[in-house]
């Protein structure tokens, strides 16, 4: 037991290698559907829960994986006639591992209820920003999205929205399950046949977002592209006026 | 207790030879053999489908295999993997080592046993059957309606893949009974709740999950099956159907399946962690208690699958807060494995390695998968390959790893031989490297938005890279399985020379031969006083190996 501590060390040194393997990467991993390269208010609000999450991932990771791997390396048996003290168990130990946990996850749960109102359902009703929703219908069919604007016409796979504005979207689908998903806008939500989906998208900036179907839907289920253009104001108003349909 | 006594009181049968001795046989051991071989062929098929599957994702824009191609293969390597690998295997330990560690000579229900298992292969050849009759099921192992309705999914295959469920659903339910029973009337003297094996206390737990849940699976894919034929409208919305309510009664079952297949991994490391250590199972009573806790929580999170269909916000958050809660049982198992480990006297078998590696994955599958708890990050994750890289820490680093723990660790007793241990190193530390590097790069791909189920993609997504890493990974994982499978062949072509008790181990199957005899114990076993007994006796000066057996 307590020959060189080299072989701790090193298990230490591992464990918090794996690690950070493990995440450093995250951020770095260039896409245009990175969620956590946000891309509006509430993406923002996603990226706020997942730092905290990630906070405490990676402490319980590098803690337990970490007291894993040391454990492994430093307790392995040095002869074999080697008797180690038998114990059975430790009460205050085990309460306060099931009693720490639950605190951190209680903690988790609160950040995700404060918040949850709002990815969903978008600004408070009555609020400003609240005020100045647009409404666009989404509807879902194999393999393609068609997109309904306030005024009755409607785009196929491309969606133009105003900067800086929440957008309430209603999803449906005229045949199977699809999905709604375009990472830097805002909470996904699922376009089923039959009933009616609410969700909130905004854009922070201008520019072109890109998204696809997330719910398998058949053999085009990867050719369900969406594109999202975020305008200013004028040019989206420009934009529904002028289409055909 | 007499129940010990009952299969001798049977008269004897004419045996019959060769393969029929097999077909008619009735010995749990030698079922428990039938599904580990059975199992592990249908292994075997569904990781050949992986590495297809794999191969087209290698680079963007592949055209390898087409769309429906690879609707097929994911769906049925998916199927394959759930249903006809990672559930039924545990039955291979749960017959061949139940009955023993708890001293009986049999299981409860002999017959009912070897009819359960011959069901398994019965119902994977009737969901395979479909690739001859114009293509099999291609809508995912979940089956999501409307899509495997007739309308849009007209091929007869999609409904031999929900006969061929029916049919290995009722095996399941079968050998839940035939386990329950057994655990509950053929204990050893002094073998009490506390003093059980946690292998046993595992298979307890997943019995009693499989015997409520599986009615719930057979009952949406029945509604599915009517739509598809007689013209009923259960999910069909222009008639008043609806699509959310296969989902709910879908999870309603294959949420707890997801504890069905793993928690006998759990029962497994809790037997070879304390072997391998030379300590007792750390906090006995909270590993146990935490198995059935999470057995009971396992039925009330089935809605965290269903985060983005629209569910109302208190039910989400209502699941949210369950699924958070299933974290801390989860959390206690691993924290006692690490005291297991803490001060022990760590032998690194093959056995003890995979053990290692074990908690090591799960600890990452569990972390992954309370990011997908939360709602927040569930709006971005869910139907993404986070979903897939969290899946695959389950239930490879989770149940896979467990899996080949328990096979090097009982493979003496069952085969009477060992596994060459510098192989099963070699095994270990490919299939580590394999695994990490195919399953560690898709939760990145989630977070880069590439959704799962998807048969090719962009190379402007910037997925590609990642994903080829991926497909090297999975090779090197077909590696180590070959050698796995290389090890097995020299094995069973070795001499017999497997003594009873190889690893100085604490339960009752060691007390027998290796392999044991057609009843099991031909020595009286002595009342059990802890749930340690062999250790027990060994302490106590019983002599349990030959006089001079020098142990692997």
């Amino acid at each position: 037991m307590r020959r060189s501590h080299t072989g701790g060390r090193l298990a230490v040194a591992l464990g918090v290698a794996f690690a950070g393997a493990l995440l450093a990467p995250l951020p770095v991993f260039a896409s245009n559907t990175n969620f956590l390269n946000g891309g509006g208010p509430p993406v923002d609000r996603i990226d706020l829960i997942w730092n905290v999450f990630l906070i405490c991932a990676s402490v319980v990771l590098v803690g337990v994986g970490g007291a894993i791997v040391y454990a492994a390396f430093r307790f392995r048996r040095r002869s074999p006639d080697e008797m180690p003290k038998q114990v059975h168990g430790n009460s205050r130990l085990e309460l306060a591992w099931t009693l720490g946990p639950f605190v951190v996850l209680a903690a988790l749960f609160v950040l995700n209820l404060v918040n949850v109102g709002y990815l969903r359902h978008g600004p408070t009703p009555g609020t400003p920003a609240a005020r100045q929703e647009i409404h666009i219908k989404v509807v879902g069919r194999q393999f393609y999205w068609t997109f309904y604007y306030p005024n009755g016409k409607y785009s196929l796979r491309t969606l133009e929205i105003p900067v800086n504005v929440p957008i309430e979207i209603s999803t449906e689908s005229l045949d199977v399950i699809h999905g709604f998903w375009v990472p830097n806008l805002g909470a996904k939500i699922d376009a089923l046949p039959g009933i009616v989906n609410h969700a909130f998208i905004e854009a922070g900036s201008m520019g072109t977002y890109n998204g696809q179907c997330y719910e398998f839907c058949g053999v085009g289920h990867d050719q369900m592209l969406i594109t999202v253009k975020a305008v200013s104001m004028a040019q989206y108003l420009s934009y529904v006026q002028h289409l055909t349909t | 207790m007499a129940t010990a006594e009952l299969p001798l009181s049977q008269p004897m049968h004419r045996r019959y030879q060769g393969v029929w001795d097999w077909v008619t046989t009735t010995d749990h051991k030698r079922i428990g053999l039938l599904y580990l071989y059975t199992t592990f062929v249908f292994f075997l098929i569904g990781g050949l489908m992986a590495l297809l599957l794999r191969t087209q994702l290698a680079q963007p824009n592949n055209d390898l295999l087409t769309a429906s191609q690879y609707n097929q293969l994911f769906t049925m390597h998916g199927t394959t993997m759930i249903f006809l690998f990672v559930v039924p295997v545990w039955s291979a330990f749960g017959n061949f080592m139940l009955p023993l560690m708890l001293g009986a000579k049999d299981m409860a229900f002999p017959r009912i046993n070897a009819f359960a298992y011959w069901l398994i292969p019965l119902g994977g050849l009737v969901m395979y059957s479909g690739f001859f009759f114009g293509g099999s099921a291609a809508a995912g192992w979940t089956g999501y309606v409307p899509l495997t309705e007739k309308l849009y999914s007209p091929q007869v295959g999609q409904d031999l893949w929900i006969l061929g469920l029916h049919i290995v659903g009722i095996a399941s339910i079968m050998g839940a009974v035939n386990f329950l029973v057994t655990i509950h009337r053929m204990r050893a003297p002094g073998m009490t709740w506390f003093r059980l094996p946690l292998f046993v206390w595992s298979m307890e737990v997943t019995s009693a999950l499989v015997l409520l849940a599986s009615p719930f699976l057979a009952a949406a894919l029945a509604m599915v099956l009517l739509d598809r034929q007689l013209g009923t409208n259960f999910f069909n919305p222009t008639h008043g159907g609806n699509v959310i309510l296969y989902q709910l009664i879908f999870w309603f079952y294959s949420h707890p399946a997801v504890y069905i297949m793993v928690l006998p991994g759990f029962g497994v490391i809790s037997e070879v962690l304390p072997v391998f250590t030379r300590k007792p199972i750390f906090g006995y009573r909270a590993m146990a208690m935490s198995m059935a806790a999470i057995g009971v929580l396992g039925f009330m999170v089935f809605g965290h699958h269903m985060f983005t269909v629209g569910l109302p916000l208190p039910v989400q958050i209502f699941f949210m807060a369950a699924t958070m809660i299933i974290a801390v049982p989860t959390g206690v198992k691993i924290f006692n494995w690490l005291g297991t480990m803490w001060g022990g006297s760590i032998r690194y078998t093959s056995a003890m390695l995979f053990a290692v590696g074990f908690i090591l994955m799960f600890l990452i599958g569990g972390l992954d998968g309370v990011f997908l708890s939360s709602l927040g990050i569930d709006y971005e994750l869910n139907g993404s390959y986070w979903v897939v890289a969290h899946i695959h820490y389950v239930l490879v680093g989770g149940s896979l790893f467990a899996l080949f723990a328990g096979l090097y660790y009982w493979w003496p007793k069952m085969f009477g031989r060992y596994l060459n241990e510098r192989l099963g190193k070699w095994h270990f530390w490919l299939l580590l490297l394999g695994f990490n590097l195919t399953f560690m790069p898709m939760h990145f791909l989630g977070v880069m938005g590439m959704p799962r189920r998807i048969a090719t993609y962009g190379a402007n997504t910037g997925w590609g890279p990642l994903n080829l890493l991926e497909t090297v990974g999975s090779y090197i994982i077909a590696v180590a399985v070959m050698i796995f499978v290389y090890n097995v062949v020299i094995s069973l072509h070795g001499p017999k020379t497997a003594v009873n008790d190889p690893w100085e181990g604490n339960s009752l199957e060691w007390l027998t031969t290796s392999p044991p005899p057609p009843h099991n114990f031909d020595v009286d076993i002595p009342e059990v006083q802890s749930n340690r007994p062999l250790r027990d006796w060994r302490l106590a000066g019983h002599q349990i190996n030959p006089p001079g057996t020098v142990l692997p």
